[in-house]
């Protein structure tokens, strides 16, 4: 029985994981799908949300508690949460306002990924200088954090609530994409910026929208994933690694491709730290290699 | 005469070391006018530098007579010229309804009602039969409909229109001719690039020959149609095969 | 139909004569431009080597280190520069020749002159292995692969505890003996880095020079051309990214000698930005701007930790570092001594000279 306990949680574990990376990804995905840059201070947006949030969840959590017990007391930490959250998303959107504006000084794809590159050196180290080395996570409010029993075990509801939004993030992106004008011109610039610029709508503008959106939903995947899962110094890195290692196996730009390649990963990180320990980042890399070598262009990608 | 639509004025476009542009001027008072010359003359690099999508590097550009030199192709749209570039670059990934959709109504026409999606649907029924497909599946003759009624949407005072004829059957080119006609009778202006000296004479007003990045002359449609050694010396072709 | 053979035969023939004549004029202009070249390269180099003499260890460790990101450096260039792979593995092949010295030394005991073979070689086929896997995409899709290959190998690194010692690593090498004298010196170690950095770089100058070093920069500026022409241009591609791999190999053994110690830190983020700065700094189409870029960023690194130090209390410069870095992207994309360089424009401007036509143009080629 305690086989069928580990392999129910080792998939439970896989889903969740997979979930958040699909909403970190999915950021990452977008633009470069429109503007052919890799953001590569991806992780460290992603970090930086984890430590916006934290502070402002704990701020607001202890000014609370003392201002307004009551509701403080009301609300299991729900504000201060929902708080951090979205302190996480504006200070993502803040950084991708930056690199927007940083990067239209750069021409070409690889100047601009390079200078990316350096943005995130320098977002690491400052957060490294203001919050330190331990590793934080950000408390889960009461209301989302019960125990929930799946197949006869109990699981830990804020995953659960991960796997929910990362849910709602899919489909919020798909009508996005698919159902919207916003989502028309996007789609449009990813096939042809020169003449989505011919009819009249301003790629400038269009480029700074898509940046802030995936530097928001960066940022909030940051408090959200820092919630179940430590943030310290080097997380940036790692977070940068898997979703790479997502949009690589899925396809980059693909949407669809995101979500496969994050279940993908997801499950092969769980199994393989569960069933094979130290050799599991061999079944994780194996799987990379062998995408790129029989698909460059990952399962649901376009040939380039 | 009225204002001028389009004026150029001694303009100069390098690539690199290629001096691809040597000093054009010409300008646009309305109907259609035809600009005519062979492969690698730099007509397409005129109509991109007009648009503002390849840098000037000498000259002006002005529409409506408002000065539009190297301002970025979303103005230039903006200002009133449409652009239906040199291999229709549709956007594959959209469908036909959703070309059009995502362009109706973003620009308002200066006076009378512009252009609707409906207009576009009534001036190319085809596109209407068409309208749920993805236009990376359309013939090329749909894509140029697909392409000009993108165009016509953003209520354009001069549409540029690059080598709409290239690739398509004759079959197709004659309606085409027909539709540009119409087009320009209904008060459209039009610079028309083209190579088919078929359809340049059967849709300009007035003819510009182009030759390594210079106007090299300027010729009626009708004595152009007539004078086969005019064609040999100005395009070094003849409509007779 | 029967002319066509002839004639294609004869295009063929034409083309080849062309490339040859190409080629033979290439090749003395850059015969003429090595020798001028090894005479500088004397007059910097015996200057370079007498310099313990006047200069303090730490100076001269400083040194040691900046050649050591400066042979990174250069085998980033090599692609980047000289076939347009911009390739972000380069510390990857540094890594596991460091790995291979450590763990043959430490874990079992081997003598240098087995491991430092073996690690160049663990480089060399690492190397091999991913070109198989990159080269057949290229531009950004190349930095990508290249990117995830370095993941890859930080993954390996760190998880793989039993053999590399995880997140803390190897430590504890000490450095071997050469000629009879102790690298555990400051300056003997110095003088063999900058014996492997200046044999590296003529090594590499001379390959340029051949004809397959000619044909790779063909391959780089007209791909489809040399491949019309027949030449294989991945095979070329495949053979370069081995060939800088060799070369980022050679500058892990130095470092995991002067450090004395590997772990996977050598393949992050961070480690990996020194080499690609020190690159930029130079100018990617240089090879001896790689070595320079390299002692330049050191020297730039040490100053800055110790002002950060003296004004902040801080011990961190990497946010200096990342911001100038990007400074460098945008403002002398091309090194800080190229003719675009809006340094040097700014300079030129200063001595009143004229700098900004040179610029001007030089932005419109590209």
């Amino acid at each position: 029985m305690p086989s069928y306990f580990q392999f129910v949680l080792t998939l439970m574990n896989g889903l969740t994981y997979g979930a958040l990376l699909f909403v970190i990804a999915s950021g990452f995905t977008l633009v470069f799908g429109l503007m052919r840059v890799l953001n590569l201070s991806h992780g460290a947006i992603y970090l930086l949300g984890g430590y916006v949030g934290y502070t402002a969840s704990t701020t607001v959590s202890q000014l609370l508690a003392r201002s307004v017990p009551a509701l403080h007391q009301a609300a299991g930490g729900g504000f201060g949460w929902l708080l951090g959250v979205l302190a996480a998303a504006v200070a993502g959107g803040l950084v991708a306002l930056v690199l927007q504006r940083l990067i239209r000084n750069v021409h070409g794809d690889l100047a601009q990924t390079l200078l990316t590159l350096g943005l995130a050196i320098t977002i690491g180290d400052l957060c490294l200088w203001i919050w330190g080395g331990l590793p934080l996570t950000l408390d889960a409010p009461d209301a989302i954090s019960q125990p929930v029993r799946i197949a006869g075990i109990p699981y830990p509801g804020y995953r659960l609530f991960v796997i929910g939004f990362a849910v709602l993030t899919g489909v919020g992106l798909y009508l996005l994409l698919f159902r919207s004008q916003l989502g028309r011109i996007i789609r449009a610039g990813v096939d042809n910026r020169e003449m989505v610029a011919a009819v009249g709508i301003n790629i400038d503008r269009l480029f700074l929208t898509v940046f802030i959106l995936g530097g928001a939903l960066t940022g909030v995947s940051g408090a959200i994933g820092g919630t179940y899962l430590a943030f310290q110094p080097g997380t940036d890195f790692d977070i940068l690694t898997v979703a790479l290692f997502v949009v690589v196996i899925g396809g980059l730009g693909s949407l669809l491709g995101s979500s496969v390649g994050a279940l993908i990963v997801g499950l092969i990180d769980s199994f393989g730290r569960a069933y094979f320990s130290e050799l599991a980042i061999f079944l994780l890399s194996g799987t990379v290699i062998l995408v790129l070598a029989f698909r460059t262009q990952g399962l649901f990608g376009r040939a380039n | 005469m009225s204002a001028e639509l389009l004026a150029v004025d001694d303009l100069h476009v390098y690539y690199g070391s290629a001096h691809v542009l040597q000093g054009i001027s010409l300008t646009h008072r309305g109907g259609v006018l035809g600009l005519l010359g062979r492969n690698g003359m730099g007509k397409t690099t005129l109509a991109r530098a007009i648009m503002g999508l390849v840098p000037v590097n000498g000259g002006t550009v002005s529409v409506g007579g408002r000065a539009i030199t190297n301002r970025p192709p979303h103005r230039v749209a903006l200002e009133g010229v449409g652009y239906v570039p040199q291999g229709r670059e549709i956007f594959p990934s959209l469908s036909v309804h959703e070309h059009l959709q995502m362009l109706s109504g973003r620009r308002k026409a200066r006076g009378g009602d512009g252009w609707t999606l409906q207009g576009v649907y009534d001036m190319f029924p085809r596109l209407r039969e068409r309208h749920n497909v993805s236009a990376g599946h359309l013939s090329g003759g749909e894509q140029q409909m697909l392409a000009i009624g993108r165009a016509l949407l953003t209520n354009p005072s001069l549409l540029i229109m690059d080598e709409p004829s290239e690739g398509l059957a004759p079959v197709i080119v004659d309606p085409l001719i027909d539709k540009l006609r119409a087009l320009a009778d209904s008060g459209m202006a039009i610079l028309l690039i083209e190579q088919n000296l078929r359809m340049a004479t059967a849709v300009a007003d007035q003819l510009l020959i182009v030759s390594s990045g210079r106007i090299e002359a300027s010729v009626a449609p009708k004595e152009l149609e007539d004078d086969d050694q005019l064609q040999h010396d100005l395009l070094g072709v003849t409509m007779k095969a | 139909m029967t002319t066509t053979p002839s004639f294609s035969d004869k295009r063929a023939g034409d083309a080849a004569a062309a490339t040859d004549s190409l080629h033979g004029r290439l090749r003395a202009i850059s015969a003429r431009r090595v020798r001028r070249d090894l005479l500088l390269g004397l007059l910097v180099l015996v200057p370079a080597a007498l310099y313990p003499l006047v200069g303090s260890t730490f100076h001269v460790q400083l040194l040691t280190s900046g050649l050591i990101t400066g042979l990174v450096a250069m085998s980033f260039s090599l692609l980047a520069g000289f076939s347009g792979m911009v390739s972000l593995a380069q510390m990857a092949f540094y890594g596991i020749a460091a790995y291979v010295v450590a763990i043959g030394g430490q874990t079992y005991g081997l003598p240098p002159l087995a491991t430092v073979p073996l690690g160049l070689l663990a480089a060399c086929l690492l190397a091999a292995l991913f070109g198989l896997i990159a080269v057949r995409s290229s531009g950004i899709y190349f930095l990508i692969m290249t990117l995830a290959l370095l993941q890859m190998f930080f993954g390996v690194a760190m998880q793989w505890q039993s053999v590399t010692g995880g997140y803390n690593g190897i430590s504890g090498i000490t450095r071997p003996e050469l000629f009879g004298l102790s690298l555990r010196d400051a300056v003997p170690l110095y003088l063999l880095t900058l014996a492997v950095s200046a044999l590296a770089y003529v090594g590499l100058r001379w390959l340029l020079q051949t004809p397959f070093g000619l044909s790779l920069q063909g391959i780089r500026d007209r791909p489809e051309r040399m491949r019309a022409l027949g030449f294989r241009v991945q095979l070329h591609r495949w053979l370069l990214m081995i060939l800088s791999g060799l070369v980022a190999g050679m500058a892990g053994i130095l470092g995991v000698y002067y450090h004395g110690v590997v772990s996977p830190d050598v393949a992050g983020l961070t480690a990996s930005l020194l080499p690609l700065l020190a690159a930029l700094v130079g100018g990617v189409s240089s090879l001896v701007g790689g070595l320079l870029g390299g002692i330049f960023i050191t020297v730039l690194i040490s100053v800055v930790s110790a002002q950060m130090q003296q004004w902040f209390n801080s011990s961190h410069y990497w946010t200096v570092i990342g911001i100038f870095f990007m400074a460098v992207v945008i403002y002398c994309p091309n090194g800080v001594f190229a003719t675009d360089s809006r340094i040097r424009v700014l300079l030129a401007r200063a001595l009143g000279r004229r700098g900004g036509d040179d610029a001007d143009t030089a932005q419109q080629r590209r």
